[in-house]
């Protein structure tokens, strides 16, 4: 169908139209209320110092890192399921994701911009962490990581994904009069949709795709360093850390995905668009890594259990039948609760698209808990010191600061479906119109001068500022060899990542 | 025929590396020994350590509070300390008590500073290289870089490590005895006990300007919380010397060092009460 043909759908049937009282209620006025509160709640945390939270000192009974942290995880793993969702659907040509691709790509945008104020948050002098970082992240420390490859480089690659997949749609919302007119021409950036302009696309997407799959693995596994790597903290240390963490990512990625999808089925016209089928694939794939972390936390439970070194032992029975069990439990009843509606799905192979939400809700609870119970528990009783044992639960000014950063989360997804079309235009109508195809042989050496340069400039500019930073063949725990050389990784690293979009967008020659 | 002079990469950066304010240590520094006394090197450097013996320990605190008064280190007040926000640089805790089984009692009680690793995870873990190991083996801390991220807190086997969760406040009649030569930290950052390090760099200026050398003697008792020990159970020196009274200390058979296991070779030693004074 095209979109000029009578019976098609309009373009608004696509994107969000005006809210009703109560979207408006729900998804703007509250989402603004709790931004203010988050606002106001964090300068108190400025002014006062982090005093104001409930984060504690380590041997003092507390936990030195809280709800910030947890949730720095948690939309870190949004993220690289989000770009996981996407790489798979152009790497294995998977068309039941083409139409949730695009929700996939701005969640992975939007939660790295989400965990980025989740770690802004939490740390005591921000302002100097956003100087000293460039300037002297170490390549040593397990942070290194994820500042550069989940920052830099997910930020790059998810949004090099979002803007290749939305020129053709940004070329169709480019013909209206809008205000916004500029914006989606500048987006488009001379879409015609020509077969070989369509061709190109496929191939920089199936190339973006296979470079950044990997990246997904080592990003998020960078993350779960940070914690698997603490030898001297019982209930972190250990080598299960970094893919149990990835595991929890892919279940409250696709959870989330899911939940999103079946909303979007229900609220907008997309019930042809978005296959039921596709709620049964995602249920399977989410019953299946629901199984592995069983799997994974019966393993370390009994570990911990069963070789009795004291002081895991104490933090696994302090989680297990001590002061976080109710959050243990809590956690097991919701995953249950999950795999027993997908479980039914399975069995019944009919899709449950409303039930499946919930099921993607309900993991997504399950995960947060996860974090707390990965995170807190270990500083509150994995002392190998004989420290009095802890307990730490956020206060009122932690939980605000984290409503305002959920709900400008709500309030840009909201915004981005107003603007643009949340599912793919082609998703709707098949492929649009084509600009009648130039008959001469295509010039190519401008474009691929200007790919090549930039793939190899980005590849050299990024082993360059790794060798800077890293100090390769001398001293390792040093500063790097000159200030900002982990900027010029991270510049290296996009760069190779914007090669995908400049072949795509270059002139010919 | 002479060779051309070659431009290392090193000669290269050097103008720029100079522009950083990194914490140097030099390539050519002997990497820190594995076990009490290092390796003869050409130059010695030193490697401070200390070594605290429980058998004279009567856990009085009184290192606790001249550790406060000479480094300055923030008195939150009662409420705020019971609160958690404690920084304390030498803590006195109590050791083989199980505190979490309600009607213990502390048997025993230690003085820990921070052990200044010779493997420091802290050191390992810190993303802009704030805490650094200096060339005598002092886990040093750059106030001014610390973002507050905490990392290293909860990377501290032995939670040797505080964060000021709020701005300090001197009382007036506080403010003329700060000590002026440790610097006062502000609010967000990780602090740490240092070894008193301006009182080993201040001997060595005053030997230096008297052209006198040092003896081992001068540093047993140099740090704070050693000079104010009323039982003389905490001693300072340099590793490396073995004529120093630590390093004899260390040699112990009494001597051991807390939780060995980690691989975090500690440089504090602990001398294990003498049952045979019971």
């Amino acid at each position: 169908m095209n979109p000029s043909s009578p019976n098609a759908p309009p373009l608004e049937a696509l994107r969000l139209g005006r809210l009703g009282a109560r979207g408006l209620t729900f998804f703007v006025v509250v989402p603004l209320l709790l931004l203010g509160l988050g606002i106001y709640a964090y300068v108190q945390q400025r002014i006062h110092g982090d005093v104001v939270t409930h984060m504690r000192s380590v041997g003092d009974g507390g936990a030195a890192w809280g709800l910030y942290i947890m949730f720095d995880i948690f939309f870190v793993g949004l993220a690289a399921t989000g770009i996981a969702v996407t790489t798979a659907a152009h790497l294995f040509r998977l068309r039941e994701l083409r139409p949730i691709s695009r929700v996939a790509e701005f969640v992975a945008v939007l939660s790295l911009m989400l965990a980025g104020m989740c770690v802004m948050a939490d740390q005591g002098r921000p302002i100097d962490a956003l100087i000293n970082l460039p300037q002297f992240a170490r390549v040593m420390s397990p942070f290194f990581g994820s500042f550069t490859l989940i920052v830099g480089v997910g930020v790059a690659a998810s949004a090099v994904m979002l803007y290749l997949g939305g020129r053709g749609d940004a070329a169709w919302c480019a013909r209206s009069n809008g205000p916004l007119r500029f914006g989606y021409r500048l987006w488009a950036s001379g879409y015609q949709g020509t077969d070989r302009e369509l061709s190109r696309h496929r191939k920089a997407r199936f190339w973006l795709s296979l470079t950044i799959f990997p990246y997904i693995v080592v990003a998020y596994s960078t993350l779960g360093f940070v914690f698997g790597t603490q030898g001297g903290r019982p209930g972190w240390y250990g080598a299960l850390r970094a893919p149990s963490m990835l595991v929890v990512a892919g279940i409250s990625g696709v959870g989330l995905i899911v939940a999103i999808a079946g909303g979007l089925q229900r609220h907008l016209r997309a019930k042809d668009v978005i296959p039921q089928r596709l709620f049964v694939r995602l249920g399977n794939i989410l019953l299946i890594l629901i199984s592995v972390f069983f799997y994974i936390l019966v393993v370390e439970t009994l570990t911990d259990f069963y070789a009795g070194h004291e002081a895991s032992l104490r933090v696994s029975k302090s989680i297990v039948m001590g002061v976080y069990a109710p959050a243990f439990w809590s956690m097991i009843v919701v995953f249950l609760g999950a795999v027993g509606i997908l479980g039914v799905q399975f069995l019944r192979r009919q899709p449950m698209i409303g039930w499946t939400a919930i099921a993607g809700l309900l993991v997504n609870i399950g995960a947060i808990l996860r974090r707390y119970l990965v995170v807190v528990p270990a500083q509150t009783h994995g002392h190998y010191m004989d420290y009095a044992p802890g307990f730490y639960a956020p206060n009122w000014i932690e939980i605000s600061v984290m409503l305002g950063i959920l709900s400008f989360g709500v309030l840009a997804f909201i915004a981005f479906m107003r603007l643009f079309p949340i599912i793919p235009m082609h998703a709707y109508y098949g492929r649009m119109s084509a600009a009648p195809e130039p008959e001469s042989r295509p010039r190519t050496l401008l474009r691929v001068s200007l790919t090549t340069a930039t793939l190899v400039g980005g590849i050299a500019i990024a082993l360059f500022g790794l060798a800077m930073s890293a100090r390769m063949g001398t001293e390792p725990y040093l500063d790097p060899i000159f200030p900002f050389s982990p900027v010029v990784f991270i510049i290296g690293i996009v760069m190779t990542i914007y090669s995908a979009a400049v072949y795509v967008v270059a002139p010919p020659g | 025929m002479s060779k051309p002079n070659k431009i290392t990469r090193r000669a290269l950066f050097s103008p720029l590396r100079a522009t950083s304010a990194a914490p140097k240590r030099q390539a050519e520094t002997p990497v820190a020994p594995e076990d009490v006394q290092a390796d003869a090197a050409p130059k010695r450097l030193s490697r401070w350590g200390m070594a605290i013996d429980l058998d004279l320990c009567s856990g009085c605190g009184g290192c606790v509070v001249s550790c406060k008064s000479e480094n300055n280190v923030p008195m939150l007040g009662p409420e705020q300390e019971s609160a958690g926000c404690t920084v304390e640089w030498m803590s006195v805790l109590p050791r083989g008590a199980k505190t979490d089984e309600p009607g213990s009692a502390p048997l025993e009680v230690m003085p820990v500073p921070c052990f200044h690793c010779d493997n420091p995870p802290c050191v390992k873990v810190c993303p802009v290289n704030a805490t650094y190991q200096n060339e005598e083996g002092i886990v040093a801390q750059i106030w001014d870089r610390c973002i507050g991220c905490r990392y290293c807190t909860v990377a501290c086997p032995y939670s040797r490590r505080s964060f000021n969760w709020k701005h300090a406040e001197w009382p007036e009649s506080y403010r003329s005895m700060l000590n002026p030569d440790v610097g006062l930290r502000p609010e967000g950052i990780v602090e740490k006990c240092t070894f008193c390090h301006h009182r080993i760099r201040k001997l060595k200026e005053e030997a230096k300007l008297a052209g006198r050398e040092l003896k081992s003697e001068e540093f047993d008792n140099l740090p704070a919380c050693s000079e104010s020990c009323p039982a003389g159970a905490i001693v300072f020196g340099d590793l490396n010397d073995p004529d120093s009274r630590v390093s004899r200390m260390a040699a112990s058979p009494r001597a051991s060092r807390m939780h060995e296991h980690l691989g975090t070779k500690p440089k504090v030693f602990y001398l294990a009460k003498d049952r045979r004074n019971l």
